[in-house]
């Protein structure tokens, strides 16, 4: 086998393990990317629904009071529209569930959620609805929505945590197997060095050697090779050239 | 010393690993599971790696005695090594430690895992696992040497050198033909245990993988209950006798499956095998009769099973023998020094070593009757020169001296007498699981790292038969 195609095997070994090296590093970097974005939007996005629930709670409870105190029909659209913003967000956070435990905790917010809406619409409709009355009726169940939303947020703003953690560990699972290719390739590279100095670079030396020990001191020119490579060739060149001048020196 | 030619053989070693490696991805590729990137990552470094100085270095057709050393443990060392890689690559419960426990103990056919959900695993991953048993159970280099054609005197160096020094006494063929017998064997048994297995109702892929656990007296089973989880005897059976067959020597089974005209019964080492394994089941059985099991039968069957389990090294469980009685435990203990017959895949001290130790005791108490008498250690009428009954001797002593460091180690780290001592004895004889926290119904995470790495050289010197890997750390002063 030829010394150039030696070496071209040589480096396209190193290259392909450096290429290995790379695409799976950049393919571990995307997958984690894309598995954190999609964390984060997911737990992101149901903090916001939970928020937006919040709000809309709010919004019918002071709209509800107002009735109560003032018996101000005006009101009722505006409970209305807060009611549909819940409903909104509580159908999205149904449909963006991640965790089991979440599942539980919107099942609970539609449960209470019910019981309020039927209470408050009572209300709304009973002119002789009072702060009593409400007391009595609606606040329970309207606190146990508000702690199931709330319960809702603090549940994905754990697992943001969670999964931040997760993918600290991961992100140094991911750089194992770059890590590996770059250890093989070292090791590869040492024994590519080694090789190349034992195969090439020795017998050049040798052949240096053996012309000048023939030049200075006319040693015969003997240097064992292994292989049949161009260096042999070169060594049986020059053992034909010696032998040349020796017989033109014969002639003379 | 000649590296290029050590780099050589073990580029051989690793191609062959490579090999197994492709294999393992096809079937995860059939199987689409989560292997696939890790055992194609590890099969393209293998390869690379392996076919290098194969382009390089010219076939040499000698090797030095020296040179034959290193390649074998080299050899091994490197596999484990590249055997871990689609372990740590899959992720899971495998930290670099526990990658290389499960690799050195998948190759050395111990069969300690440190999964504590090995069912967890996608196939491609649990028939990797179950292969490195395989290719560990007969020697990597016995598989290199008999897959390269042109080794020339180089085949007679190495397989000297791989196989146990008392295996050979037993073979009566050249080199060529020692080789080809032990691949034979090897492969009938692979054969027929797998079709046996998959008529008695295992998947194709369960009947393949315990197979390889079985005739490499391994004990890699893809399930959390290893064989306890069919809950059907007549697979037991089967197990039980393919893995007493394993733990015979490989020239014995060949007589005998080839109809030659040899007294293989006659042999005082197959005769001593085979009635302490009879004794010691029926003295479990006793013992555990009404105390573990209700009927007779059912206490012969897990008797049968985890006694011969225990003896040939294999450590497949069909109960937790943690639950048995003292009696039984000591039974099983004496059963993980005394193991099966040289020549064969298993590990530990083995009956060859205990008869010789035996005739040699006998010689010590007639010599002191009759001092002045010459007195040889035979065999089967065969006498023993006095050079191996002295390596017998220290063998015995260097593996007991071990197993004691081990265990000392072991508990200075904290782990209970019975666990340390238990694993430290499982892990040097190839058995797998111990007693304690590393039991047949347990495994091997509660083990400190460090523990872990200590225990990994105990499977080592346990299949190198000690004094293989410990010429390598004396390389320097061998002229």
């Amino acid at each position: 086998m030829s010394i150039r195609f030696k070496i071209l095997i040589g480096f396209l070994i190193l290259a392909s393990m450096l290429f290995i090296s790379g695409a799976f590093s950049i393919f571990e970097l995307t997958r984690q990317g894309r598995a954190v974005k999609l964390m984060i939007a997911d737990s992101y996005q149901s903090i916001d629904y939970a928020k937006q629930m919040l709000d809309a709670l709010d919004h019918q409870e002071n709209s509800l009071l107002y009735h109560i105190g003032t018996k101000d029909s005006l009101v009722i659209g505006e409970f209305e529209s807060a009611s549909n913003l819940f409903d909104i967000n509580l159908r999205n956070a149904g449909t963006n569930l991640t965790h089991e435990e979440e599942r539980a905790t919107v099942d609970s917010i539609t449960h209470f959620y019910k019981i309020y809406m039927k209470r408050a619409m009572f209300a709304l409709q009973c002119e002789k609805y009072n702060f009593n009355a409400y007391l009595d009726s609606i606040q329970s169940s309207r606190i146990k929505t508000k702690n199931y939303v709330k319960k809702l947020m603090i549940i994905n703003q754990e697992e943001l945590y969670q999964s931040a953690a997760f993918h600290e560990a991961s992100a140094q699972r991911a750089l194992l197997p770059g890590l590996i290719v770059i250890i093989t390739s070292l090791l590869f590279t040492f024994i590519f060095i080694y090789l190349v100095n034992h195969y090439f670079v020795s017998p050049i030396l040798k052949i240096t050697k053996a012309v000048n020990d023939f030049v200075k001191y006319h040693k015969a020119f003997d240097v064992p090779l292994e292989t049949k490579d161009e260096i042999f060739s070169l060594k049986e060149a020059i053992g034909h050239l010696i032998s040349y001048t020796k017989t033109i020196k014969k002639d003379e | 010393m000649r590296p290029y030619v050590i780099l050589r053989y073990i580029g051989l070693v690793l191609l062959l690993n490579a090999g197994l490696m492709f294999f393992s991805f096809l079937i995860s590729v059939y199987n689409s599971d989560s292997a696939q990137i890790p055992l194609l990552l590890s099969f393209v470094l293998s390869a690379l790696l392996g076919v290098f100085p194969m382009v390089f270095v010219p076939p040499t057709h000698q090797i030095s005695n020296k040179e034959a050393y290193v390649i074998v443990v080299l050899g091994w060392l490197v596999v484990c090594a590249f055997g871990m890689l689609p372990y740590i690559l899959w992720g899971g419960e495998f930290s670099i430690i526990n990658a290389w426990f499960e690799s050195v103990a998948g190759y050395t056919t111990t069969g300690s895992t440190i999964l504590n959900d090995i069912e967890v695993l996608p196939n491609g991953l649990l028939f990797w696992r179950s292969a490195t048993h395989w290719l560990g159970g007969i020697g990597i280099i016995l598989f290199v040497l008999v897959i390269v054609p042109s080794l020339g005197k180089t085949r007679m160096s190495l397989s000297r050198l791989e196989m146990s020094p008392l295996a050979k006494t037993n073979f009566h063929y050249k080199t060529n033909k020692t080789l080809r017998v032990v691949i034979l064997v090897y492969l009938g048994l692979t054969l027929t245990e797998t079709l046996l297995l998959y008529f008695l109702g295992m998947s194709l892929f369960d009947a393949v993988t315990h197979t390889f656990g079985t005739v490499a007296t391994g004990g890699f089973s893809p399930k959390n209950a290893s064989i306890g989880y069919y809950n059907n005897v007549w697979i037991e059976i089967v197990i039980i006798v393919f893995m007493f067959l394993a733990g015979m020597h490989f020239g014995v089974l060949y007589t005998i499956f080839t109809f030659k005209n040899v007294k293989w019964y006659k042999s005082s080492v197959v005769k001593l095998y085979t009635i302490l394994m009879i004794v010691g089941i029926v003295l479990v059985t006793i013992n555990t009769k009404g105390q573990n099991y209700e009927t007779w039968g059912e206490a012969l069957r897990y008797s049968a099973f985890n006694v011969v389990s225990i003896c040939t090294t294999t450590g497949y469980g069909t109960c937790d023998t943690t639950l048995w009685p003292p009696f039984s435990i000591m039974i099983l203990i004496y059963f993980m020094f005394q193991c099966a017959c040289a020549g064969s895949t298993a590990g530990g001290i083995k009956v060859d070593r205990v008869v010789i130790f035996y005739q040699s005791l006998k010689r010590q108490v007639l010599k002191l009757q009759h001092p002045q008498a010459v007195i040889p250690v035979r065999i089967d009428g065969q006498s023993i020169d006095d050079e191996t009954v002295d390596s017998v001797l220290l063998f015995i002593v260097l593996y007991i001296l071990i197993l004691f460091i081990t265990g000392l180690a072991l508990t200075a780290m904290g782990v209970d007498l019975t666990t340390a001592f238990s694993a430290s004895a499982a892990t040097i004889s190839t058995v797998g699981p111990g007693f304690g926290d590393v039991g047949s119904a347990a495994n091997y995470s509660v083990i400190p790292d460090f523990g872990k790495f200590l225990l990994s050289i105990n499977m080592l010197l346990g299949r190198l038969e000690i004094f293989g890997l410990m010429l390598l750390f004396f390389m320097k002063s061998w002229r």
